[in-house]
């Protein structure tokens, strides 16, 4: 904790290699998180890109690490928000009418817990030995999407989708072992959320 | 890494998730839905689709904007001790205020949150040959243009011709308050709730200088005299503002160590101790007390909507944007707990009652409680 909490000084005193840590740490989850909303990923990684530089903008404000990732976190749930009221879903935005959209500490905060468990599980992925990887890899990590398997397989979506599902019990059953999933989960709740 | 839960964290894990249906639900959607694996594969597939230097070519280009993002004249040490401080002082003010609260004084009651009313047009004008006027509140302006009127032409005070040029002029506009001035040069001033502005009734040919405390909106006119632009200053306690013909806000509130000033069109340059920075239209210059200084682009609508009678939040943080409301509501607002940063984004009218602007903020997560203690309404600020 020692190396976030000098990053973070240095960040405050407006060192460019604080704002390069941060991107380290956490450049990739956010640009998961806003990809995850807007499907777009050129405008995702402006988007990710333009909350690290408010956060730059305002650095003298933060001392911990837990209100920078609030910060980045909202600041791109935010800009998602926007650009889907500036494409095409007006009419799921409206209602949504303006203050706050739902954004309370609780809620970003979840949202932060899932995004690092999806982050734990994609280092997990990673580590899968060579066979359960590739099973992995065959249903849907070869650089394309469900319709396009679809196509070079000459099959259905649904065969694709079954080949997801077993993949992902594969995945469970791997972290299962391990006893990962409920340890970490425990650790990122009781040491993200305010007590 | 590895390992089982203790006994005793599964107990706070279990107490946790019996404390609220959200935290149930949410546990669920942890361990046992399909959504989260689903995710981590997506997320996979994104970092292949993006490629390996994806990270590289991010922080690349965002470094480059941080470096260029204008921020000149870099001190930040001392604000930094600043910052603390200020942590402390409302850390102390907390503890005070909770006692306070456990131990309520005679005659503190609570009061219903619908009685307090929005601001309205009030000011109190004072010349320096000693008349005190109660501005109406009826009228939303007073200009000098011969004479001095209220802007629709009704009649405020004759003062002799000759003395006009010799007079100082003070607005001062109470919490609760705005109130709109023409100067004699034809620019327009508006000022924000507990601000003050001081102005010669009759600007020379040489200069234009007004001294401002508080926040206002300045559309100021382009005035030349023989082919030579008369410059017009607004003096804050932070920054010296040279005006040639713009739209600018400025937000320099003594209870508050920043001077904020907000560029709509046209230019102005700043001085502020010995920096000078130029602003473009939708760049804002803040500087501290302590001599900092920050560059920034800005969506100016936020910091100017109150001239339109709305409040516009956008990345607002809490505590600035219960100052907007503690100003133009005439209150005093304290805070219970130690509130973590929470930022907010809308639009609300200005002229709605406090009860009305308090439900949309309170769906945010906070909560409010008013106490009347004399002659002032105190809204304390409860963590969720």
């Amino acid at each position: 904790m020692d190396e976030l909490n000098k990053q973070i000084s240095d960040l405050r005193i407006g060192k460019e290699t604080a704002l390069s840590y941060l991107m380290d740490q956490y450049a990739c989850a956010l640009h998961f998180f806003a990809y995850k909303f807007i499907k777009d990923k050129q405008t995702s990684s402006e988007i990710v890109s333009d909350a690290f530089i408010k956060l730059w903008e305002r650095r003298e404000h933060f001392e911990a690490i837990e209100p920078i990732k609030s910060f980045l976190y909202l600041v791109v749930k935010n800009a998602c928000l926007d650009h889907l009221k500036h494409s095409r879903n007006k009419y799921r935005y409206e209602e949504a009418n303006l203050i706050e959209l739902e954004a309370t500490d609780q809620d970003i905060l979840r949202k932060i817990i899932y995004t690092e468990l999806v982050e734990l599980i994609v280092y997990e992925v990673k580590k899968l030995p060579r066979q359960q990887a590739q099973v992995l890899h065959l249903s849907f990590m070869e650089d394309k999407n469900i319709q396009e398997i679809c196509d070079e397989l000459g099959t259905t979506a649904n065969t694709v989708y079954f080949a997801r599902s077993k993949a992902v019990a594969t995945l469970k059953k791997v972290l299962a072992q391990k006893k990962l999933s409920l340890h970490y989960l425990f650790l990122l709740l009781f040491f993200n959320l305010p007590q | 890494m590895d390992g089982e839960l203790t006994p005793e964290e599964r107990i706070v894990l279990e107490q946790w998730r019996r404390e609220t249906p959200e935290n149930e639900a949410f546990f669920k959607t942890l361990t046992e839905g399909d959504e989260i694996f689903e995710d981590g594969l997506s997320w996979i597939q994104l970092e292949q689709e993006e490629g390996e230097d994806w990270l590289r070519r991010l922080k690349e280009r965002t470094l480059k904007r941080a470096s260029t993002a204008a921020d000149r004249g870099e001190r930040s040490r001392r604000l930094y001790f600043i910052y603390f401080a200020a942590a402390a002082v409302l850390l102390i003010a907390g503890f005070f205020g909770y006692f306070q609260l456990s131990a309520p004084t005679v005659g503190e009651k609570e009061v219903s949150l619908s009685s307090i009313q929005a601001g309205t047009n009030k000011a109190k004008l004072v010349l320096s040959d000693g008349k005190e006027i109660n501005l109406r509140s009826d009228k939303d302006g007073i200009i000098l243009d011969n004479q001095l009127t209220y802007a629709d032409g009704t009649p405020l005070l004759v003062i002799d011709k000759n003395r006009i040029s010799h007079i100082k002029a003070t607005i001062h506009v109470p919490k609760g308050g705005k109130y709109k001035v023409t100067l004699s040069d034809g620019s327009k001033v508006w000022l924000n709730a507990q601000s003050t502005l001081v102005y010669p009734l009759q600007f020379d040919n040489r200069n234009r200088k007004v001294t401002l405390e508080g926040e206002a909106y300045f559309e100021v006119a382009s005035v030349t005299d023989e082919n030579q632009v008369i410059p017009f200053e607004v003096i804050c306690s932070n920054q010296k503002i040279l005006v040639t013909g713009t739209a600018f806000n400025v937000s320099a509130y003594a209870d508050d160590i920043r001077t904020i000033t907000t560029l709509v069109e046209g230019s102005v340059s700043i001085e502020s101790g010995h920096q000078k920075v130029r602003l473009m239209p939708n760049q804002q210059v803040i500087s501290t007390t302590t001599g900092n200084i920050i560059k920034k682009e800005v969506d100016v609508q936020p910091f100017v909507a109150w001239k339109d009678n709305k409040f516009l939040f956008h990345e607002t943080e809490l505590r600035d944007l219960m100052k907007s409301i503690s100003r133009w509501y005439a209150i005093d607002v304290s805070y219970q707990d130690k509130i973590s940063p929470t930022y907010f984004y809308g639009e609300i009218d200005r002229d709605k009652n406090l009860a009305e602007v308090l439900r949309i903020i309170e769906k945010s997560g906070v909560k409010f409680k008013l106490q009347n203690s004399g002659k002032t309404s105190n809204l304390i600020i409860i963590k969720e």
